[in-house]
């Protein structure tokens, strides 16, 4: 489309849009917006982890000074959300419309929302609602949860189970009997929390059009707005949402936090009402990654091929199901990794308890069925005196391969591609005539250190899975006279701060064929958009991108046909996915993967069990680098996040009560312990589906970080580390079973 | 929020701005620990006094070394003299933090923070606290061990003195990071050697391995006599352990912790006998 004479307008690293704004401090975060005559919101959160509410007492609060309003149960005319299923209340307590609303289910419940004329009142009124409870049995470890006669958290999910997915592939006897070596192996994850840098925050209000509005920072306003017309009983075009800067996002806001009780104030008000969580709020109020359990059997013959694989996969839920049937089914496809296996037989499970709501995170289930995976795989590579990188590249699925799902992958195959260019270009293997070699490491002068380099590769779905709707539009207007002056594109994907406004724009300009200073983008308002999908499961590039090219198309038709201005709306679908068969697990879930490989060398202390990340080389096959930086941007962000996740972060959670809901005891990686090189390899295999080629890539980079490192720390020691994250205490413990680096 | 806030510019001024408000005042050093609480909205102090005007920082030297109490830890990451305190300094927190952050609110820190302590404790520090009526001057072992409920009310932390510097010092802190952290443990050494190459005096704290940072006497009393070798300092660090009474919080269990207070412990006299 582009002129000769023109720079392309992607393929090259350019300054993100937003940059200026942002470091300059100008750019809006939530937090940052105030009205004239706003009011304040303090959210009462349940103070009993799974009890009856019998009744609520507001009058004292109501008698504090400044305090306009006490909203609770009885005030939300649906009083339900949730973004599959809807099964919490928007508020919990007594004279709800919906059966079982007047039931907290866990510490994250709201039973009551103040609204005063600032923010001390609010939160100092909160504390005054006297609230009574009948408790009720709790449950917090989701295998006695699925137990007959365990208590029950939802009357129409029996045993607390929301999914069981299934994988049936074969007679696993047969496939036993086929395995030379077999072995067993039990793992577990833990929780992490998204930590971005902005906490929840809103103002809600009624617009000029008298539409009741909230500006917040999400991942898919057309959700956002969605799930407040519902609990509203509002039609859907008087609700509008408006992201204006999103402080980060991961996943840990695709479901609601502040967007329906500020909506329902601004509405029952009609008053502009405002809110900040603070970031204990943050990380106490909304959900985490899931915790998990896997139990796995593997089996190969002695010349190194696969044969037979069978795990059982427990996620925690928590109290709601936000995405956990979507995540867990994520962790089904990817317990048994990108490999070949004729005989399968998979068991996934996502399950309530009374402990905090789990969901959405970067990854996505992913990370979990990799830990096992490749945990797996590398034991076996032991087993069989195969190296790790010789012993996958005789597994991995290939184009026409099938799958645990009983079909083929997407086209656009390369898993084999980029674990050959990861080992490469870590440096730390080779390859000859023989096969495939790992270098020796160079051990540190200090005898209570030692290095190792690690190895995991892994794969993971671009866009929604499973059936979900997945749909994508974008707007394209041009304007000028003889020649194209401006173009505005409309795309409502969230830049959650992952730069998608900006890839946005430079797709819209490779498209039309003009230079990136013509494009104007109009983005995340429910007013002026139409539905984007969440940015999230690494679709956002790819998914409006699509939509992009599709409107670009038909605009520069009418264009042609003397149009001014010429205005194009294209509706961008994907191939068709399906769900999985109830008993066997077949369908074909997903339209497009992502390949990725991880090495990973990492220095312990044998002493003190402190696991220093060294290095780490990220290949991964992106299919098009639409903007370098961008991307070498997710890798690190991603791989530092990993580390995160695998060594440091550990969220403490006893009985449904979370014990360090701060970042001064919650600890991420700072600046001082991220590796001192992240070697970004991308690759650029296209994909035929993908805008000029591009998959999606945020998520994979940090999908094997984990069993690198566990493989790494196994090279250093000797040791297999199988329950994440590898605290120190946890290592100590394990370097002392095996009579290493004790001091008594 | 409304607060009643006062900014005296003399220690006597303060001291009665303490007496005549007592208890409802909230003193604040560098407010590195207060403002979070205050900002997190844990609590709304009704007064407020910062000591940042009262003319009561910096270090001083006339016979012994004194140090104000609201010298900023990033001042005290540059006394020379006393190596392991300027380099307990420097562990603590991020730049802004040392920036703000005073020696004076660093000793009224609940463990696992207070890092200061424990270089001052085998420095054999004083602390001078005053009141409007009184002053008095007692070692850092006594203030830290005195309940916080005894400590008067109206008693403000003015300076720590410490003696001139004798012996060979080492510190190390165990954090689960690198920067911006708690200590999992800190442990503080000063030995005093003598011509024999024997430790004729030493002083072994830790911090984060009990409810507040203390001198390990038993280990001290083990390297008395002692030259360092692999046995004498084996002999400390597993004395020590048992000396400890680790905690177990977010960042670490006890179990762990008294393994580190062996390990570190180790370290440090490991660092002295080179
Ligand atoms: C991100 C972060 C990291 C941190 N890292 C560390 C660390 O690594 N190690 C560590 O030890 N600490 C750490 N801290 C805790 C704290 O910041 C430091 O201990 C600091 O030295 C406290 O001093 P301040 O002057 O800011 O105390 P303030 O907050 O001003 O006061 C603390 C307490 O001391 C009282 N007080 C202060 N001065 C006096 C006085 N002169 N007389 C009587 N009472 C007084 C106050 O009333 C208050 O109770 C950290 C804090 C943060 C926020």
């Amino acid at each position: 489309m582009s002129d000769n004479n023109q720079m392309p307008a992607i393929g090259v690293s350019m300054k993100r849009i937003d940059a200026f704004g942002k470091v300059t401090g100008q750019t809006p975060y939530p937090s940052d917006l105030n009205m004239d005559g706003q009011l304040w919101m303090k959210m009462r959160f349940s103070d009993r982890v799974h009890a009856r509410v019998v009744s609520i007492d507001t009058r004292r609060a109501e008698a504090y000074p400044g305090v306009v309003r006490i909203f609770t149960a009885r005030d939300v005319p649906v009083n339900e959300y949730g973004l599959v299923m809807k099964d919490q209340p928007v508020i919990c307590g007594p004279g709800s419309t919906i059966l079982g609303a007047d039931v907290v289910r866990c510490l994250a419940d709201v039973v009551a929302v103040v609204v005063a004329d600032t923010e001390e009142n609010a939160a100092a009124a909160a504390p005054l609602i006297d609230i009574e409870y009948q408790d009720l049995p709790t449950v917090f470890d989701p295998e006695d949860a699925m137990q007959d006669g365990a208590p029950l958290l939802h009357h129409d999910k029996p045993n607390n189970i929301i999914v069981h997915y299934k994988i049936r592939k074969g007679e696993m006897s047969e496939g036993w009997a086929k395995s030379d070596v077999i072995l067993e192996g039990e793992f577990s994850t833990g929780y992490q929390e998204h930590a971005y840098l902005q906490p929840e925050a809103g103002l809600g209000y009624i617009d000029e059009q008298g539409r009741v509005t909230v500006v917040v920072a999400g991942q898919w306003v057309h959700e956002d707005q969605e799930q407040i017309y519902h609990a509203l009983n509002l039609p859907p075009d008087q609700v509008r949402v408006i992201y204006p800067a999103i402080g980060g996002a991961f996943g840990g806001r695709e479901d609601m936090s502040v967007q329906i009780v500020l909506a329902l104030a601004a509405w029952k008000l009609g008053r502009p009402v405002k809110i900040i969580w603070s970031r204990e709020e943050s990380i106490l109020y909304h959900h985490k990654r899931h915790p998990v359990k896997i139990r796995a059997k593997w089996g190969a013959t002695r010349d190194g091929k696969l044969v037979a694989a069978e795990a059982t996969v427990i996620g925690d839920a928590g109290a709601y199901n936000y995405t956990t049937n979507k995540v867990m089914g994520n962790a089904h496809l990817m317990v048994t990794g990108p490999y070949e296996i004729p005989y399968v037989q998979v068991d996934t499970y996502g399950v309530y308890t009374n402990n905090i709501m789990t969901g959405a995170f970067r990854g996505f289930g992913g990370p979990q069925g990799a830990f096992a995976a490749e945990g797996m795989m590398n034991r076996l590579a032991e087993a069989l005196g195969l190296d790790p990188v010789d012993f996958r590249l005789r597994n991995v699925i290939h184009e026409g391969s099938i799958m645990t799902t009983g079909t083929p992958p997407p086209p656009g195959v390369t898993i084999q591609q980029t674990i050959e260019a990861g080992a490469i270009e870590s440096g730390a293997w080779s390859h000859n005539g023989q096969g495939w070699q790992k270098s020796i490491t160079q051990q540190p002068r200090e005898s209570y250190k030692r290095r190792g380099i690690g190895f995991a590769c892994g794969f993971k779905n671009i866009g929604y899975s499973f059936g979900f709707p997945e749909q994508n539009w974008a707007t394209i207007e041009l304007r000028g006279a003889g020649v194209i002056e401006e173009v505005t594109v409309r795309a409502a994907g969230a830049d959650v701060g992952q730069g998608a406004h900006t890839i946005f724009v430079q797709m819209t300009a490779e498209a039309v064929g003009v230079p990136v200073e013509k494009v104007r983008l109009i983005g995340h308002d429910t007013a002026e958009t139409q539905t984007s999908g969440s940015s999230s499961a690494s679709r956002m590039t790819f998914m409006t991108g699509n939509a992009i090219r599709g409107a670009a198309e038909l605009a520069l038709k009418k264009w042609q046909d003397e149009e001014r201005p010429a205005i194009a709306t294209y509706q961008y679908r994907p191939p068709a996915t399906t769900t999985l068969d109830k008993e066997t697990g077949y369908g074909t879930p997903n339209f497009a993967y992502g390949y990725v490989v991880e090495v990973a060398e990492v220095e312990v202390d044998l002493e003190t069990g402190m696991v220093n990340l060294v290095r780490v080389t990220c290949a991964n096959d992106v299919g098009k680098v639409l903007n370098r930086i961008l991307v070498e941007g997710q890798v690190e962000g991603a791989v530092v996040q990993a580390q995160g996740y695998a060594i440091m972060e550990h969220l403490v959670s006893k009985e449904g009560r979370v014990l360090n809901p701060f970042l001064s005891t919650y600890l991420i990686p700072t600046v001082y312990d991220i590796p001192v090189e992240v070697k970004s390899v991308l690759l650029e295999n296209p994909i035929p589906i993908g805008p000029w080629g591009a998959r999606g890539m945020a998520e994979m980079p940090f999908i094997p970080l984990a069993p690198a490192i566990a493989s790494a720390i196994h090279d250093a020691t000797g040791i297999w580390f199988d329950h994440l994250p590898f605290i120190p205490d946890r290592i100590v413990e394990g370097l002392r079973e095996h009579g290493l680096g004790a001091i008594v | 929020m409304n607060a009643d806030l006062f900014i005296p510019r003399s220690l006597d001024e303060a001291l009665s701005v303490v007496q005549t408000h007592g208890a409802g005042l909230l003193v604040m050093g560098g407010g590195t620990m207060m403002m979070a609480h205050i900002n997190e909205g844990i609590f709304f102090p009704q007064k407020v006094m910062s000591l940042a005007r009262a003319g009561l920082s910096g270090v001083y030297r006339n016979g012994h070394t004194q140090i104000g109490a609201t010298t900023h830890l990033t001042d005290v990451s540059q006394i020379a003299d006393y190596p392991i305190l300027a380099e307990a300094a420097f562990q603590i927190g991020g730049p802004a933090i040392r920036n703000m952050g005073t020696i004076g609110g660093n000793l009224y820190m609940p463990q696992p923070a207070g890092d200061l302590a424990v270089p001052l404790l085998a420095y054999d520090a004083h602390v001078e606290l005053a009141s409007a009526s009184a002053s008095r001057t007692i070692s850092l072992e006594d203030f830290l061990a005195e309940p916080r409920s005894h400590r008067g009310v109206h008693e403000l932390l003015v300076a720590v003195h410490l003696p001139d510097p004798t012996g060979y010092a080492a510190y190390l802190k165990l954090g689960r990071r690198e920067a911006n952290t708690p200590s999992v443990v800190a442990v503080g050494v000063r030995v005093v050697m003598d011509k024999q190459g024997q430790i004729s005096d030493a002083r072994l704290a830790l911090g984060a391995v009990g409810s507040f940072a203390f001198r390990a006497k038993n280990a001290e009393a083990a390297l008395i006599g002692q030259s360092l070798n692999t046995k004498s300092i084996a002999d400390a660090a597993q004395i020590a352990m048992e000396e400890s009474n680790p905690f177990t919080d977010a960042l670490a269990t006890a179990w762990y912790r008294r393994r580190m207070v062996g390990v570190f412990v180790k370290r440090t006299l490991e660092q002295l006998a080179k």
